[in-house]
């Protein structure tokens, strides 16, 4: 009886382990829409999702995500960690081979504020297995709150446009700028009307704009000739340049393709230089990634977050050195690592002291990824005389091993 | 048959309860666990199912020490209670199984019947029997006619032994006692009746003692669980029959196990009487390829006081020596052999000097023409200069019948026979060695006991003597008793002289055929005496 009972324990318990070839809680082929459904059904959060290549994108409007005191609103918080943790569970769940997971969290009142999460999926299931601690893990993720020079500027050149279009007494001053249109139509009878607009963040405050429009206006009578050339409803193109920090008046720079000089109307080539500059941000204008993001990307920005925290948190670095910069990309294979880390007692520059508690960082970051697929490391302190150091990637592993000493390291 | 079927169902249910309490507990916990687990997202069911190996092993290992330490701590260590529980029909069994005890068979047939009738014998208003005590000494089928007698009625038959309840933890003991009647009830319940078998009963069944100090608190409270268990079977509802064992003697056991409600009968179980042992041997026998020119009744003669286990064993033995001989089949021989081995040991030749040899051979021949000659009871069936043991030679004796008691003549023809062995040396050498240091303190022995304790002296010298404190006792009694012994000694000395010295022909040849042959076999031994025209010893005529 004994040994049937243990014989009938241990066959339903071995048909335990059949439950794995269950099917997956969340199939690749409605990954979005189950995000979309967890906030719905859960936290009845509206919220949109996108995946790019292996990155889910989710995007939720927050009415009120700032405080008057431009600090993340409470509630608002709640409603962000809600959502990432929905993002979590469904990454987790899925068969879709997802890497990056970004949340933005747009304030639907204050204009441009947004909070932007972006973490490696890989993060949270080590977390969840006890793997890495919280605390790394919060180290892990990029959180950007800042205001978006793109949604800012957007609007404001919406909002230009517009007073543009009704001949406002307030763009008076600047309406020439919109050449030929206003300098050649009559008063009042000009129309802008927006075909197409791009947007570049070329820096955390700035942001390019590349519009092309189709203007209509009535000649003034003495430039009648210009119909020839610039028949209403004629193809214009502009580029603006916004800075938030100008707010409320963020447009810096409006550039027209044509110009008049030299007793001749000539133009330039907008869209080559819109071109030339390279787009920082990879959240659109949606909220939505614009791009499949790397891990050497992902990584570059951690090291340059975990940078500010490491000179506020380690006992040696923190009162002696301030960060009052920390920006990092990937060119070529290479991490370029661009600081300006400034002593805090006058004359006290350390750059060993800075460099090495940098390099030995990022060594170990790199580490904890097993990340090997770069060619080398480039820190450039800006506040130290642009000292640069290089680091190739076995001498940055010897480095992190103390097999290296930084006398040794190459500086120029 | 409806409502025994149902009453059977039902025992199984409450036999079986725990069992099914945990079967049912575990099927729901893994049916709960595959539910929990499907509703888990993937991620947490993949991690559970991970984690379980290493949880279960844990678990394991959890309840592998929580049961040690409640083992060793709380329930006195591993060792499992043997209930042996076997249904009637199935002990196997049978009353033609049972030989050699016709008696004790005949009493127990009517226990066998007490169980059968019991409806009637409630109806008449009689009482039920609750316990059967079997005393007898060992080997002479007590466990084989309870498990006849479980046969017999077609009911559960459950064996322990006394031993099985004793343990250093107090209440131990009492709780298995509790755990057997129990299951015992159980059965009966579904049976209709059951039998307790508690073997070596004396192991719990002694009287008990009241030590200030707690001494034999264990057995105490085990017999007193006993005790209460079988004092309150519910006479209405259960028909639970204790059947006790034992080889000690009845006034061993606890009275109030042997008052009447308890142990109501008792049966003596002895060995088996000469008939008896016929009807073993031929039963052992059945059981081996032997010569069917075997005279069983000889064998039966042959071995006086052997129980049925003895036989068994002795036939097993035969079997063996036949097997190593390369024989198909167990002859006479083989059986002699192994009736000498068991009861003698094994032989072992130490090397012994020429002299050393001839003073043994004339020692045993002594013991040998004394006892054939001078014996009224006992035959000898051998005689050998082999040593055994610590024995440098023996001459084996058997009594030619079951004799429970001995008469004068027969005591002093066992002190001749053990003087035998000294006058034979004292008359081949004209000295003696030490080897008659046991035959002497045998032959005082009886002398002694014949004068002081059984009132067999000439001087008229009647009592047991030998229960007066010697303080009380007079020397001049003392004179006349000891002087008596040493009279009883001296003549039986002197009867001896004279027969050895008118058969010292006799004496002579049989040492010279031990010397030959080391040993001799009952039937040389009588072709020797016939051939000097000697028979057995014979009453002399009134």
């Amino acid at each position: 009886m004994n040994i049937r009972l243990l014989k009938l324990f241990f066959i339903l318990l071995l048909l335990l382990p059949t439950l794995s070839c269950a099917p997956v809680t969340y199939s690749k082929e409605k990954v979005e829409q189950s995000v979309i459904d967890l906030c719905k059904k859960e936290y009845d959060l509206d919220v949109e999702a996108k995946i790019i290549g292996s990155t889910l994108g989710v995007h939720i409007p927050i009415d009120g995500l700032v405080d008057p005191d431009l600090k993340l609103n409470k509630e608002a918080g709640e409603k962000i960690e809600d959502v990432a943790l929905s993002i979590h569970r469904v990454t987790m769940s899925t068969n879709k081979p997802l890497s990056f997971y970004t949340l933005v969290a747009r304030d639907t009142k204050t204009l441009g504020a947004e909070f932007t999460l972006t973490g490696f999926v890989y993060d949270v299931v080590r977390v969840r297995l006890l793997d890495i601690s919280r605390g790394e893990y919060h180290k892990r993720i990029l959180r950007d709150f800042k205001f978006n020079p793109v949604i800012a500027g957007q609007t404001k050149i919406n909002e230009l446009f517009k007073a543009l279009n009704e001949n406002s007494p307030q763009i008076q001053n600047i309406s020439p700028v919109f050449y030929p249109l206003f300098p050649i139509g009559k008063p009042g009878s000009q129309k802008i009307q927006i075909s197409q607009i791009d947007s570049k963040e070329i820096s955390q405050q700035e942001a390019l704009f590349y519009i092309k429009t189709k203007e209509y206006y009535d000649p003034l009578p003495q430039f009648e000739a210009y119909r020839t050339i610039f028949p209403s409803g004629f193809g214009n193109e502009y580029l603006i340049l916004v800075n938030v920090s100008m707010f409320p008046s963020p447009i810096k720079e409006i550039v027209p393709k044509y110009f008049y000089s030299e007793n001749e109307i000539k133009q330039r080539d907008l869209k080559e230089t819109f071109a030339n500059y390279k787009d920082t941000g990879y959240i659109g204008i949606n909220g939505l990634p614009k791009k499949d993001l790397a891990l050497d990307w992902f990584l570059s920005q951690q090291i340059a977050n975990r940078i500010n925290m490491l000179f506020a948190e380690d006992k040696k670095l923190r009162g002696n050195f301030t960060v009052k910069k920390s920006e990092a990309s990937v060119d070529n294979r290479v991490f370029r690592l661009n600081v300006s880390i400034v002593p805090d007692k006058p004359g006290n520059t350390d750059n060993e002291t800075i460099f090495s508690a940098i390099l030995k960082h990022i060594g170990n970051v790199l580490h904890r990824y097993s990340f090997e697929d770069f060619e080398g490391i480039e820190i450039i302190n800006t506040d130290a005389a642009e000292e640069k150091v290089y680091l190739s990637k076995d001498d940055l592993e010897k480095f992190r091993l103390g097999k290296l000493k930084f006398k040794d390291i190459t500086r120029s | 048959m409806t409502l025994l079927t149902l009453r059977r169902f039902k025992m199984y249910l409450m036999m079986h309860k725990i069992k099914f309490i945990i079967t049912f507990a575990v099927t729901t916990l893994l049916i709960l666990a595959v539910w929990g687990l499907s509703s888990l997202e993937s991620f947490y069911r993949h991690l559970t199912l991970a984690q379980m190996p290493i949880t279960l092993l844990l678990s394991g290992v959890h309840a592998g020490i929580f049961v040690f330490m409640y083992m060793i701590f709380l329930r006195g260590g591993f060792t499992k209670i043997k209930q042996t529980t076997i249904k009637g029909d199935q002990v196997n069994i049978h009353w033609n199984d049972v030989i050699g005890i016709d008696e004790a068979k005949e009493e127990a047939w009517e226990v066998v019947q007490l169980i059968k009738d019991r409806t009637l014998l409630l109806k008449i208003g009689g009482k039920i029997l609750r316990g059967l005590l079997m005393v007898g000494p060992p080997g002479c089928g007590k466990t084989y006619l309870a498990k006849a007698i479980a046969t017999e009625a077609n009911i559960p038959f459950i064996s322990m032994s006394g031993s099985e309840f004793t343990e250093i933890f107090v209440g131990v003991g009492a709780s298995r006692v509790r755990k057997l009647f129990k299951r015992a009830r159980t059965l009966a319940y579904g049976y209709g009746a059951c039998i307790v078998f508690i073997d070596e009963l004396d192991a719990i069944g002694r009287a008990r003692s009241f030590s200030f100090m707690g001494g034999g608190g264990e057995t105490n409270s085990t017999q007193n669980q006993l005790l209460v268990e079988m004092d309150g079977l519910k006479e209405k509802d259960f028909n639970v029959i204790v059947i006790g064992a034992t080889n000690a003697a009845e006034e061993i056991l606890d009275a109030a196990l042997l008052r009447p409600g308890r142990f109501d009968r008792k049966i003596y179980i002895d060995r088996p009487s000469l008939q008896g042992r016929e009807k073993v041997f031929d039963y052992y026998l059945k059981k081996v390829n032997y010569d069917k020119s075997i005279d069983i009744g000889r064998l039966a003669r042959k071995s006086v006081y052997k129980s049925p286990a003895e036989i068994d064993n002795i036939i097993k033995e035969a079997a063996l020596i036949a097997t190593r001989n390369k024989k198909d089949i167990v002859s006479y021989k083989d059986i002699s052999e192994a009736m000498e081995r068991i009861d003698m040991g094994m032989k072992h030749k130490k090397q012994m000097t020429k002299e050393e040899r001839k003073m043994v051979a004339f020692h045993e021949a002594g013991h040998l023409v004394t006892m054939y000659i001078l014996h009224p009871t006992d035959d000898v069936f051998k005689a050998s200069i082999i040593s055994r043991k610590e024995s440098l030679g023996a001459v084996y004796r058997q009594p030619r019948e079951e004799l429970y008691t001995r008469n004068k003549e027969a005591l002093l023809a066992d002190i001749k026979v053990s003087l035998g062995g000294y006058v034979s040396e004292k008359l081949h050498s004209g000295t003696t060695s030490n080897g008659v240091l046991a035959d002497f303190n045998s032959a005082m022995k009886t002398a002694h006991s014949m004068v002081w304790r059984v009132g067999m002296s000439d001087a008229g010298l009647v009592g047991d003597y030998s229960i007066i404190p010697p303080t009380q006792i007079s020397e001049s009694l003392k004179e006349k008793l000891n002087s008596e012994t040493n009279k009883i000694m001296k003549t039986c000395l002197k009867d001896v002289e004279e027969l050895l010295n008118k058969e010292w022909q006799i004496v002579e040849r049989f040492v010279k055929e031990l010397l030959e042959k080391d040993e001799l076999e009952y039937d040389e031994i009588e072709d020797i005496f016939k051939e000097y025209g000697k028979t057995h010893y014979s009453k002399p005529a009134a």
